[in-house]
């Protein structure tokens, strides 16, 4: 069966096809981050404006590179949330008028569980439990699923997302938008251990997060060396922040992966694509002999194919929504 | 011709369906922040009520504003779609020239007004002749004030539309007095109706099985692009 995914859930405007949940026909992502650029961050009422003129050209391309037309679609999936309230529902409000026009269930996606389930779209012999660290520019959340399928959540941030973090600390620093990858651009080329800052919550024995200490610490970091008139180490800098964000999310996401007993860790969310999470992450599972999957940057982003393939495992539980639903800009992973 | 039209960019959501000219459905429903729920429902119930199908549709019209941003994107992206699923054209009225069309019968000046909160209204003035309704002055957000200024330049009676007006009635009055009345209740928000009427001319003259790609009319810029543009000043 073919589904076909839609996702406008933040900046990036995604359709996609996807056949029985698994061969992914077309994942057309159309980002918007040149429109948000002068703005340092995501702009809802411009990200909002941009769906809406993308959604349907994004639609008809992804039909055209998976080869079939709307009669050929079995079922449409949408994000339903959590995200930007007026960015979800250019995406629900395409979903219905196409699903009804077809006359194909609707089926209404979990916008961090699809972010995980990428990760199974690209590893088809994944298998549950493992624990999840979804790190994006909205949340930073630890989750354990168990043999079933089904996801709880360990914890999550407590103030400032991951994404959100870098955005933050990048637009201090004058570079680049978006923060993510420029930050992890120079910290490869610094040295962490000259710049040392807090390991925020890092001995506490939950699961929960907090980055704003962190971002405060680089804030008072930069205006010692200003009031001394030194130059700031732009390159150690990213490295020390960079390492104190993954030392965190490693420890606790290693953690986790003992006291659940678990052989697979996933990485999942826009963050996921960080070379330094990324590798830092690889390193510590190799070492207690537990396999850290991640997805390829196409469906690390938000992206409509994952969407497609979690719906349809949706489908098959007969989760659908019908045309009375609405967007949930606050859905939790798992409640 | 086949059409269903609807506009969303007010607290009433208006669905209508209509068939050789002629209204044969029409819903509309007052609610904030319930076109998401609502809209399909009341696009599925008009076509049942008219006795078709969506896939008889020949055209679609809809409400491009101004007004509520997140809802008129619903609508827009509504009738944008069911066109690309459709292959049938789809036609965008302002959502002014709506209301002003709902009391076009009156002849003379008509003014019509949308809430845009925040103590402004989006405004536009019509002047019907002869049963032809000519544009004065296009959309643009004004203060209710400034607009009662701008109504008073004409010495002629006017008949006021929209919840901008209903909103503001006083602050036209204190200015206007007896030179402006008040159009009547049910036509204070956009008609579906009133869109079927104004957009058949255009779908009929429109190629068939083309779909479009209608705009939204915002006319403000989103707060952040205003914050940056005065900042470079
Ligand atoms: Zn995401």
């Amino acid at each position: 069966m073919l589904i076909l995914g839609v996702e406008t859930s933040c900046d990036e405007t995604s359709a996609s096809v996807v056949e029985d949940g698994a061969i992914v026909r077309s994942n057309v992502i159309s980002s918007q981050v040149e429109f948000h650029r002068p703005y340092g961050g995501v702009v809802p009422e411009v990200a909002s404006r941009k769906h809406l003129e993308l959604i349907n050209p994004v639609i008809e391309e992804s039909l055209a590179e998976a080869g079939v037309g709307f009669e050929d679609i079995g079922a449409v999936a949408v994000t339903i949330g959590p995200g930007l309230i007026g960015a979800l529902l250019v995406g629900l409000a395409a979903a219905k008028a196409i699903a009804y026009t077809l006359d194909v269930p609707l089926i209404g996606v979990n916008h961090l569980e699809a972010h995980i389930r990428a990760n199974f779209l690209e590893d088809p012999a994944l298998r549950p439990p493992l624990v999840a660290l979804l790190v994006s520019g909205g949340h930073t959340i630890l989750a354990v699923m168990d043999e079933s399928g089904r996801l709880t959540t360990l914890g999550e941030t407590l103030d400032d997302a991951a994404g959100e973090a870098y955005d933050k600390i990048a637009r201090f620093l004058g570079l680049a938008y978006p923060g993510g990858p420029e930050i992890d651009r120079l910290a490869a080329l610094g040295d962490a251990k000259k710049v040392i800052l807090p390991r925020a919550m890092i001995d506490r024995d939950d699961y929960a997060f907090s980055l704003s200490g962190l971002k405060t610490a680089v804030l008072n970091y930069v205006s010692k060396l200003e009031k001394q008139g030194q130059e700031i180490p732009l390159n150690d800098l990213a490295a020390g922040f960079q390492a104190a964000v993954i030392d965190v999310q490693v420890a606790k996401t290693m953690r986790a992966a003992k006291e659940y007993g678990v052989k697979n860790i996933v990485l999942a969310g826009g963050v996921a694509a960080n070379a330094g999470l990324r590798a830092a992450l690889k390193e510590a599972a190799d070492e207690k002999g537990i396999k850290l999957n991640a997805p390829t940057l196409e469906l690390c982003t938000d992206n409509a194919a994952m969407i497609a393939s979690l719906g349809y495992e949706y489908l098959k539980e007969g989760k659908t929504i019908d045309m009375t639903a609405n967007s949930d800009a606050n859905l939790p992973l798992s409640s | 011709m086949k059409v269903l039209a609807f506009d969303t960019a007010t607290p009433v959501t208006s669905v209508a369906v209509g068939i050789d000219g002629a209204v044969v459905a029409e819903i509309s429903i007052t609610g904030d922040k319930v076109q998401m729920e609502r809209l399909m429902p009341m696009i599925d119930a008009a076509l049942r009520e008219a006795g078709i199908t969506v896939r008889d549709l020949e055209g679609i019209a809809v409400g491009v504003g101004p007004g509520l941003f997140t809802a008129l994107r619903i609508g827009v992206t509504t009738a944008n779609t069911l066109s690309q699923v459709l292959r049938v054209p789809v036609v965008g009225v302002s959502s002014l020239d709506i209301l002003a069309a709902g009391i076009a019968y009156r002849g003379g000046l008509i003014a019509a007004a949308i809430d845009a909160r925040r103590r402004e209204v989006f405004a536009a003035l019509y002047c019907v002749t002869e049963g032809v309704i000519g544009i004065i002055a296009p959309e643009h957000v004004i203060e209710p004030g400034t607009l009662a200024e701008e109504l008073a330049a004409y010495d002629e009676p006017i008949a006021m539309v929209g919840d901008g007006f209903s909103a503001y009635c006083s602050v036209m009055r204190d200015r206007l007095e007896n030179r402006v009345t008040l159009a009547s209740p049910e036509f204070m928000y956009p008609r579906a109706s009133s869109l079927l009427m104004l957009a058949e001319p255009a779908l009929r003259a429109a190629v068939p099985g083309v779909p479009g790609l209608v705009a939204p009319v915002y006319v403000r810029q989103p707060d952040a692009v205003e914050l940056i543009k005065k900042m470079r000043r």
